[in-house]
């Protein structure tokens, strides 16, 4: 064989082992990668039921954390010192399927975030968010917010009279949305599981509000989209019933009681669980959501924590579906040519999450 | 000639190829399962709790799917059954569990081919007062 042959083989040879440790290496980095990004993962979602657990899970450990909050609100008490009595922050009204609703209010709009380093992993984020799925409409009961200023909409539980017929056993929901400034738009779907939308009454739409009625084997459905024009106010209300059969005076049989209570109590109990499938109050050429009442104080959906910029990075969600209790308060309830006057803690069913990003 | 470089070469990246299988961790994906089989327990507690499940009166399955259907995302789907106290299961929608009697998660995932199936199940006390269960099954679309 000539020399050069023999070079010449020894080069090809060289290369092929070449391509083959270029090839190594650029596996061992894509591995290296991918494994890495795995154990972010997983290390994320361990922090995301930590937080769940030690934050949503938990009571407040103060026991006097109602008083410090009152006197806060008050005056009585400074920022700086309130914030100086919470090392820990829990949420849950001791019992573990539900949230204190005024805890977490709390938490959303005074604890400091730093206050949960210690559940997380160096370089962690964390956001905790809600958004209510159900609500308990008798629990909504309130009167119309005042709009003005900031964009809010509303949805509550209205006196029961004059949208559908006075014998059938039914409640009234109103869906609002107002503000003076212009180009916010409410939209949101609310599903009346095994109802019939018996009845709707409009006030102040304009031609660019919209207002759909779907009455379905499984259920009604109301669909709502609302463009605030600015000193705009917008409002339905929304007659629906599981059972609509009449039923002649079952608004006094309810406020006072009677021999057929349990019947209509039945009916009652079946309307008061809808659910929200939708919403949103959004400006979307500031990028800017406004709030969303449940009866006239309850934020129907909310966040507190870091946004999360990037969904590509490492981020795990750990979440549930609670139910929120609000703070008890009392309200005169008109139901027909009834009246009574009732303690009502705002109630909804939620989802909550952590979602941890790394 | 080469016989021996060949070799050493396929066996060199052979090698390096079993070496580098990604480890089998399937975290993320059970944490998907384990969402969803919170979410399923929590909208069966719901139903108690809103008393549309109760021991009062005969379930109503019509009104206890519907209300199953408002909670449960567009992204997913659900089946429920029911189990009396002979343990006989039957299905109470037309999802995707077929007949009465199949309906247990290895005939599930075998059904329609989802392994990320979740499942979640309430026991009460029915209007005839007996204690009975109902099963909620929940699945990704995507």
């Amino acid at each position: 064989m000539k020399k050069g042959s023999v070079v010449g083989e020894y080069i090809i040879v060289a290369f092929f082992f070449m391509i083959i440790l270029v090839g190594v290496i650029k596996v061992t980095i894509h591995h290296t990668s991918f494994e890495g990004n795995k154990i972010d993962s997983d290390l994320a979602c361990e922090s995301a039921k930590r937080l769940f657990r030690e934050v949503v899970d938990r009571p407040p450990l103060e026991s006097n954390w109602k008083t410090s909050y009152n006197n806060f609100i008050g005056g009585s008490v400074s920022m700086d010192g309130l914030r100086g009595n919470w090392t820990q922050f829990g949420i849950s009204n001791g019992n573990r399927y539900e949230v204190d609703y005024t805890a977490l209010d709390f938490l959303i709009n005074n604890v400091s975030m730093v206050n949960f380093t210690e559940y997380l992993n160096r370089g962690e984020g964390f956001l905790i968010s809600y958004e209510a799925v159900g609500v308990d409409v008798n629990s909504i009961y309130s009167e119309k917010i005042t709009f003005g200023g900031v964009p809010k909409a509303q949805i509550w539980m209205n006196a029961t009279s004059g949208v559908g017929a006075d014998n059938v056993i039914h409640n009234v929901l109103g869906i609002a949305a107002g503000s003076n400034e212009i180009g916010s738009r409410f939209e949101t779907k609310l599903f009346f599981p095994n109802a019939t939308i018996i009845g709707t009454q409009n006030s102040s739409l304009d031609s660019g509000d919209l207002v759909t009625i779907s009455n379905g084997t499984d259920g009604a459905t109301v669909s709502v989209d609302f463009n605030i024009e600015g000193n705009d106010e917008d409002i339905v209300y929304i007659a629906y019933t599981v059972n609509d059969t009449s039923v002649a005076g079952w608004d006094s049989v309810w406020t006072t009681g009677g021999a057929t209570f349990f019947d209509v109590d039945k009916v009652v109990t079946k309307n008061n669980l809808i659910m929200i499938r939708n919403m949103n109050l959004k400006n979307s050429s500031l990028g800017t959501e406004y709030s969303i009442y449940l009866g006239n104080n309850t934020l129907a959906k909310s966040q507190f924590g870091a946004e999360q910029l990037d969904s590509s990075q490492n981020q795990c969600e750990f979440g549930r579906i609670y139910t929120f209790i609000g703070g008890k308060k009392q309200v005169n309830q008109t139901i027909v040519n009834s009246a009574y006057n009732i303690y009502v803690r705002p109630t909804f069913v939620s989802k909550i999450t952590v979602l941890i990003s790394k | 000639m080469y016989f021996i470089e060949i070799i050493f070469a396929v066996l060199l990246v052979s090698l390096l190829y079993t070496g580098m299988q990604h480890t089998s961790n399937n975290n993320f994906d059970n944490s998907a399962v384990e969402y969803n089989e919170n979410f399923a327990f929590d909208i069966l507690r719901s139903l108690a709790e809103y008393e549309i499940i109760n021991e009062y009166e005969s379930e109503d399955w019509g009104l206890i799917e519907d209300f199953v259907s408002g909670f449960v995302d567009d992204y997913r789907e659900f089946d429920l059954d029911y189990c009396s106290t002979s343990s006989v299961c039957y299905p109470i929608n037309d999802g995707a569990l077929g007949t009465a009697g199949g309906n247990n998660i290895t005939n599930l995932k075998s059904n329609f081919g989802n392994q990320d199936l979740a499942s979640a199940q309430l026991a009460y006390r029915s209007s005839d007062g007996n204690w009975s269960s109902i099963r909620l099954y929940i699945w990704d679309k995507l």
